[in-house]
């Protein structure tokens, strides 16, 4: 079957992930870009036979490249050259969203408009002519309703067409004033010699705009040098003879461009008193309400999390009881029937009994994401973020975190400045993720009681505390620096529907159970045959392997208390934090809850509390350190940093809980 | 009509972009026009938020925020009948 490949574009918060779910329903497929670890989706719609391929780029105002993210979608159009582009268009925001519109005809790809959220459109009292604003950008324009899944045949049937070249493309050509057409011809000539693949007068335009990873890219060919100081020289020319940067001459004859086409086809039936959106807002964004509500939708998260999961996880919980009983009444050989019972049952399915937790969590955080909260969030805070020596965005990041320290990681590369992308980097493995939730829960209950949520949550404020001070530490140490902009768009609060929340929720709690299901299983196996070996040891007993490696570690950890099972776990945590709970009970059985209830003080265990939140960060999330930072350096930094902080902080909360109880 | 820099809007006051500051850092020019802040362009100035800053512009039919030290850059004329 011929394979047609579909780029997705658009500005963010324009039902991009929405449309892309409908065009390639739950079937997709998460990787990352070659070289970062932006996550790369992608999806597959067999269609009049063809299988249409669909890339989805990271949304973007234009083809700039100032953030990973545009550069990501900028290169893939110009490099990768997909078949057609489909730019999706907030029909309700035509004026802006034309804006990348435009850029995007002018690199010359075949362009499908999916002008988006009609329904959004007529109930601001917005008309388009439709038909019209497609001949006058001389690219197809299909309406769509992403929620409802209206437009989507329509815009495959389409994407077909163009593959096929059935449709000609006339596509608009803004004409920039005389100077820079000039200046455009010129250059656009001299690239021509030297590139075949690239629209010589889109690249002459980038270069006329001063883009700096356009000059990187030509100034590392052959005769691109020369190009180069070509376009300076006109550069000089248009500043002095229009008295203007042609940055903003260019931009403005789009602007200009648009808003004259605008006026031909659309046109306002009435307009609305008040913006809902807005109305929102005068409470969310409150100078004061704004932060207690912040900190009260925060804590309803939490509760959320808990409570609403705690019957799901205890009959998940009785299952494993139950079929570890009969198992363990089966008449089979004993090192099998030890591998299921201690191994599988007791390992596994302790991690395992938390999954309604975790899934709760991004259930949680997928609402708040799809809503548009979070980026008031990030205006609420921004000010009080940067006395700390972060960025607004943190915010999102750190809260992220609370979910899962990789994605958390990722989603610092919306923030421009690189000192600021990297402290939000380095202090996020201090925000105690959900892998961490289950290690902490478990230890809160079996120690504090009525008080467990209590120890629980006051392991969420130090977390966020301690990332804090050390942002300022590094700030104000390592990586001063230029503060990167926060101008950013408050999209307008959507009711995203369900099948979005929970294709969002599912992408994301599947790399989880994913991960339970590779390395979690294969971490039980392992600490398994370390407990059964060397034969006729005592399983998991201080002459077993795993008993060996324990009481060579457990010196170190002596200060705190910690016996030789919980150091050997705590060691084997450091592939992802919930093996410590599974290695426990596969060292100690199935009751090994009551068995580390006896074998340290709540002083002890309110310390060990501490120690699994700060200590190392999983395996995983280093190695997205490593990759995000593209240095071995930080990640060490990362690694030690953590592990020192661990030791004392650890120490000290134990003396501490100590005097007090 | 006076010239004021786009963070001198007090709530609900409009104003029409004039011009960037000399100083403008590149970067945040890139960013401004793409975000559509461009010369003619009527800004109306929302809200600020907790301790002043950020603040909250309505601007081509979206609402964009922008730091105060950002806003700064923005020369802007304001436009009577607000408020």
């Amino acid at each position: 079957m011929k394979e047609i490949v579909v780029a997705v574009i658009g500005n963010p918060n324009v039902g991009k992930s929405t449309l892309f779910n409908e065009l390639t329903g739950a079937k997709q497929y998460i990787g990352n870009w070659p070289g970062v670890t932006v996550e790369k989706k992608e999806g597959e719609k067999i269609f009049g036979g063809y299988k249409i391929r669909f890339v989805d780029l990271p949304g973007t105002y234009g083809l700039g490249a100032s953030s990973i993210d545009e550069r990501i979608a900028r290169d893939y159009i110009i490099f990768e050259k997909p078949d057609v582009v489909v730019d999706i268009v907030d029909a309700s925001n035509l004026d802006r969203n034309l804006y990348l519109a435009l850029e995007l005809i002018e690199t010359g790809t075949r362009v499908v408009i999916a002008l988006n959220m009609m329904d959004i459109a007529e109930s601001k009292g917005i008309s388009i002519d439709v038909d019209a604003l497609s001949r006058e950008l001389g690219v197809p324009i299909v309406p769509t309703v992403a929620t409802k899944g209206e437009g989507v045949e329509e815009l495959c049937s389409i994407i077909v067409q163009v593959a096929e070249g059935k449709i000609s493309y006339r596509p608009l050509k803004v004409k920039y004033p005389d100077t820079i057409e000039e200046a455009i011809m010129e250059i656009s000539g001299l690239l021509s010699r030297i590139t075949e693949d690239i629209n010589t007068r889109w690249l002459a335009i980038k270069l006329l705009m001063q883009d700096k990873e356009v000059i990187r890219y030509l100034e590392d060919m052959e005769n691109g040098k020369k190009i180069v100081s070509v376009a300076r020289n006109y550069v000089e020319k248009i500043r002095s003879e229009l008295g203007e940067d042609p940055l903003f001459i260019i931009a403005e004859a789009r602007y200009g461009k648009i808003s004259e086409i605008l006026q031909r086809t659309v046109s306002r039936v009435y307009v609305e008193a008040v913006d809902i959106s807005d109305l929102f807002d005068r409470v969310l964004t409150h100078r004061f309400l704004g932060l207690p509500i912040f900190f009260a939708i925060l804590w309803s998260v939490f509760l959320f999390t808990f409570n609403v999961a705690a019957p799901i996880v205890d009959g998940i919980d009785l299952l494993f009881g139950w079929m570890g009983e009969v198992i363990g009444s089966w008449d089979i050989n004993p090192p099998l029937k030890s591998f299921l019972v201690d191994g599988v049952i007791s390992g596994f399915g302790s991690v395992l009994v938390f999954v309604p937790n975790i899934f709760f969590l991004f259930l949680a955080m997928s609402i708040l994401e799809d809503v548009g909260y979070m980026s008031r969030a990030a205006f609420n805070l921004d000010r009080i973020m940067r006395k700390f020596g972060l960025h607004g965005k943190s915010i999102i990041s750190m809260i992220l975190g609370f979910g899962c320290n990789i994605l958390a990681i990722m989603s610092a590369r919306t923030i421009e400045s690189e000192e600021d992308r990297l402290t939000t980097v380095l202090v996020n493995p201090l925000i105690p993720c959900s892998a961490r939730l289950p290690v902490l829960i478990m230890i809160a209950s079996i120690f504090f009681g009525r008080y467990a949520p209590l120890a629980l949550f006051s392991m969420y404020v130090l977390g966020i505390f301690l990332a804090l001070f050390m942002a300022i530490l590094i700030k104000k140490i390592i990586l001063r620096g230029v503060v990167s902009p926060f101008v950013m768009e408050l999209p307008p609060y959507r009711l995203p529907s369900t099948k979005t929340i929970t294709i969002h929720m599912w992408n994301r709690g599947s790399k989880f159970l994913r991960k339970a299901g590779i390395i979690i299983f294969s971490a039980t196996i392992i600490i398994w045959a370390l407990a059964t070996f060397p034969h006729g040891a005592e399983f998991g007993g201080p002459d077993s392997y795993i008993g060996m490696l324990g009481r060579f570690i457990e010196p170190i950890l002596r200060p705190l208390g910690y016996n030789w099972q919980i150091a050997v776990a705590l060691f084997f945590g450091f592939i992802a934090k919930e093996v410590f709970i599974d290695a426990l009970g596969v060292i100690m059985g199935g009751d090994y809850e009551a068995k580390l209830g006896a074998m340290l003080s709540p002083a002890q265990a309110y310390g060990l509390m501490v120690f699994v939140l700060v200590y190392v960060p999983c395996l995983a999330t280093l190695a997205t350190i490593k990759s995000e930072t593209g240095s071995w350096r930080w990640t060490i930094f990362v690694l030690l940093y953590e592990l020192i902080l661990a030791f004392i902080l650890a120490f000290v909360f134990t003396q501490l809980v100590g005097v007090i109880i | 009509m006076p010239v004021l820099r786009l963070d001198e809007l007090g709530d609900g006051e409009s104003a029409e972009i004039i011009g960037y500051d000399d100083r403008t850092p590149p970067n945040l020019k890139m960013r401004f026009v793409s975000m559509g802040l461009t010369r003619g362009v009527v800004v109306e100035m929302v809200r600020r938020s907790v301790l002043g800053d950020p603040i909250e512009f309505r601007v081509r039919g979206y609402f964009v925020s922008l730091r105060k030290s950002e806003a700064r850059y923005i020369k802007v004329r304001k436009l009577g009948g607000a408020k």
